[in-house]
């Protein structure tokens, strides 16, 4: 499975969602962006991280971040997605009621510090 | 009008709608922030953004440095929708079209 393809990537996702009892992003126009997001991340980085949050470019301040993220399963089970909306609850569709779900930031601040005095040392 | 070392980074979307000044902060990645894009987009918004995933690291803190102290949000995530001296954080489109018809001022 070459995860720097599309069709790579979403084999990877689709068996992330297996292994973790969720679906995929039924709307195909945002499943392909999430998708194609994963992949030049994967490309430019060197791992899947999060294609809606900033990551550093540094592997160990971004491993949380890495699709799936560590905050993917409680996002799942309390808001029905994760932040992305690339993973789902499998009643997502029946339960929330509408297209997606704004899913706040579980990330803990300390984090994102630790990535903001990396840019910093960068200056 | 954003500092220098911001303004040099932004770049503008044409729309026939051009009541208030909006600029958003994205990443090149993010559907989100490509939803936010469309839906400005949609409505004939004229823009500015500006991909912060693209920019050199040291750049990115002074950015990210800057929306911090300026509008001292809870976080700082994406996209960052500033208009005029409101500003939204993440896409959120009820909240945006409050802000959009409220104006910021």
């Amino acid at each position: 499975m070459n995860m720097e393809t599309k069709e790579g990537m979403k084999t990877f996702c689709e068996q992330v969602a297996s292994r973790n009892g969720w679906i995929l992003n039924k709307d195909d126009e945002t499943l392909e962006e999430l998708i194609e997001g994963l992949v030049h991340n994967k490309i430019n980085l060197g791992y899947q991280s999060c294609p809606c949050r900033l990551a550093s470019g540094k592997r160990d301040l971004d491993r949380d971040l890495i699709c799936p993220c560590d905050y993917a399963k409680l996002d799942v089970i309390e808001f029905g997605a994760c932040y992305c909306n690339l993973y789902l609850r499998p009643d997502f569709y029946e339960t929330i009621g509408e297209e997606y779900a704004i899913v706040p930031e579980r990330r803990p601040v300390e984090k994102e510090k630790a990535v903001l005095d990396y840019f910093n040392e960068s200056k | 009008m954003f500092p220098e070392f911001i303004e040099k980074y932004t770049q503008e979307v044409e729309g026939g709608n051009a009541d208030h000044e909006v600029t958003i902060f994205t990443l090149s990645t993010c559907m989100w922030c490509k939803k936010c894009k469309k839906y400005l987009k949609d409505k004939e918004i004229k823009y500015k953004y500006i991909d912060v995933d693209k920019i050199d690291p040291g750049e990115k803190s002074k950015i990210l440095q800057y929306l911090r102290e300026t509008y001292k949000p809870n976080r700082v995530a994406y996209p960052f929708v500033v208009c005029d001296d409101k500003f939204v954080v993440g896409y959120d489109p009820n909240k945006m079209e409050e802000m959009l018809t409220e104006g910021g001022t």
